[in-house]
């Protein structure tokens, strides 16, 4: 009886643990090297998703962020992926911010090579850097690429296709 | 470090075999010996690959380096084929705060005052600090803030100019007043300023406009009369980023912003593209900048002789747009004018570089001087005496300086 409650407990404990282990590792922003983007749109594959690229430092990413709160509340199956353009070392600035505007569940990147100019060369040949740069993808995957920050009605009807 | 110990006598082998961990560690903490000094090649070790470089009056090319901690500054008497013992400018060490538009700077006065401008996470993020010295880098003033709200206040893409008497004048740009206007959108910032000079110790803040592009670095230059020239982008009506041109009038009053460049950028973004501006002796401002506007996309020069009222048209469009152009800069020496600009191609980066005999009327054939596949800062042109150099700072090949001069 004793041990039986013995393992009961254990396995709550290791039930609780892991629960907090998972919910670590999804908050925590994942390191963007070279080829993560495919990989992060190939696990959608058939599914419509938006990728936002941000930065801590980027006012307008910021305002962004609670139009995409609404979005995310109104939609909680649409896949809205975070990745920071932000140094990998700026990883709990960049956690902390989303935590700030309500977006810590959601999956998030950061940049992690030192080149950063060829790791956005590979999402987008044509893209300068401005950020936010949000890409909307069908569920077919055809992509459209926005720079700046755009108003709710602008996000509706890009999901609308 | 091997290369200190290459030759001993045989006589002192065994003693320098036990005395070489305690001469290592007393040389690296004093940095008395380049030749064990680790941060010494080239600038291979600066953080994030960025440095900042002057050239002195008498032709010394002096180099701000930072790492993680410190700022260190050395000099060089033959181009930057070897660099004097490197000189740390913070004596309490500092989180140093970097990035490739926002980069320290380094200025060197007709008297040859070394200034040093840089940035450390403090209360705030990213303050900056600047500290002077007077004895070729042997000491360096107690580095003091810039802003006055440092604490409460974001700031950054600060500027440093230091005209004919030794004045200094920092430009950057200040959140302090945090409301903005709600119809120009987010990103938007004030331009502020502050001078020090002998008789003025304390850095005085003042506010010269708002409506600043918050993450676009700002250029600035002297005019031939000794006063700063501001070559900004702005958040225009309805939400354009174009840029304009701001100058100190002779009664010491700024002047209004003009409104130089009409791209028709209309975009809530942060471009992180700022533009560059460089005055020839005839007061002609050399203009290049970054735009994705309605009516052209990419990179361009254009001048003015009149401060923005009346500007070159159209702008030359600059580079391959195939290859993201960017991150251009520009020098007027006499009637020659220098262009240089990075390019991508997937795989590397190239430096291009362009020049007009004739004031920027006619331009030369563009030419990819240097290459690098890897992590690299933008270039920058450095001005000596009448020469032009080209410095290029990146993680495979550290610091590189060369001669671009057209004769």
């Amino acid at each position: 009886m004793t041990m039986s409650r013995f393992k009961v407990l254990i396995s709550a404990l290791l039930i609780f643990f892991s629960v907090i282990v998972t919910a670590n590792e999804a908050n925590t922003p994942k390191a963007l090297k070279f080829g993560s983007y495919q990989t992060i749109i190939d696990q959608q594959a058939g599914h419509p998703l938006v990728v936002v690229f941000w930065s801590i430092t980027c006012a307008s990413c910021l305002k962004e962020m609670a139009t995409i709160k609404e979005i995310h509340q109104e939609r909680p199956n649409l896949p809205i992926v975070m990745i920071s353009t932000d140094d990998i070392s700026e990883a709990p600035l960049v956690l902390a911010t989303l935590k700030d505007n309500g977006l810590s569940d959601l999956d998030s990147w950061v940049f992690a090579e030192s080149n950063s100019q060829r790791l956005r060369y590979e999402i987008d040949s044509k893209w300068y850097g401005e950020i936010p740069r949000l890409y909307f993808l069908d569920a077919d995957h055809n992509r459209r690429g926005i720079s700046g920050k755009i108003s709710k009605a602008d996000w509706l009807e890009l999901l609308a296709g | 470090m091997l290369k200190y110990f290459q030759k001993p006598m045989p006589s002192q082998f065994t003693w320098l075999f036990i005395l070489a961990p305690l001469l290592l560690t007393a040389c690296q903490s004093t940095g008395k010996n380049a030749s064990l000094n680790p941060y010494h090649e080239h600038g291979k070790t600066a953080l994030k690959s960025i440095i900042a470089t002057d050239f002195a009056p008498d032709g010394t090319l002096w180099r701000l380096f930072p790492t993680e901690k410190n700022i260190f500054v050395d000099y060089s008497t033959d181009l930057g084929h070897s660099f004097s013992q490197p000189f740390k400018v913070n004596p309490k060490k500092q989180k140093i705060n970097i990035w490739a538009e926002n980069p320290p700077i380094i200025k060197v006065s007709r008297n040859g005052r070394i200034h040093v401008l840089y940035y450390a996470d403090e209360d705030q993020q990213a303050t900056t600090y600047f500290s002077y010295s007077d004895d070729q880098g042997r000491s360096f003033s107690t580095p003091i803030l810039v802003s006055d709200e440092a604490t409460t206040a974001m700031h950054y893409m600060d500027q440093m100019l230091v005209d004919s008497t030794g004045k200094v004048y920092f430009f950057w740009h200040d959140t302090r007043h945090g409301r903005h206007d709600p119809k120009l959108g987010s990103g938007v910032v004030s331009l502020y300023y502050t001078t020090f000079d002998s008789l003025n110790g304390r850095l005085e803040n003042q506010k010269i406009t708002g409506g600043i592009c918050s993450c676009c670095r700002t250029a600035t230059a002297l005019a031939p009369n000794d006063k700063p020239v501001i070559l900004a982008r702005m958040v225009l009506e309805k939400g354009i980023r174009d840029h304009a041109l701001i100058r100190l009038l002779d009664n010491n009053q700024w002047s209004k912003p003009i409104q130089a460049i009409t791209d028709d950028w209309r975009v809530d973004a942060c471009p992180e593209h700022g533009p560059a501006i460089s005055i020839d002796d005839q007061g002609r401002s050399h203009l290049v900048w970054f735009t994705l506007g309605e009516q052209r996309q990419g990179i361009f020069y254009a001048h003015t002789d009149d401060y923005g009222h009346h500007v070159s048209h159209p702008p030359l469009p600059l580079g391959d747009p195939s290859q993201l152009p960017g991150h251009p800069d520009v020098l007027a020496i006499g009637d020659r004018v220098y262009l240089t600009w990075q390019q991508f191609d997937g795989q590397q980066t190239d430096i291009m570089i362009q020049h007009s005999t004739d004031r920027g009327h006619t331009w030369s054939q563009r030419k990819n001087v240097l290459s690098v596949s890897g992590r690299s800062a933008h270039p920058k042109l450095l001005r000596k005496n009448k020469k032009a150099f080209l410095m290029w700072s990146t993680e495979a090949k550290g610091l590189q300086l060369i001669n671009i001069t057209h004769n």
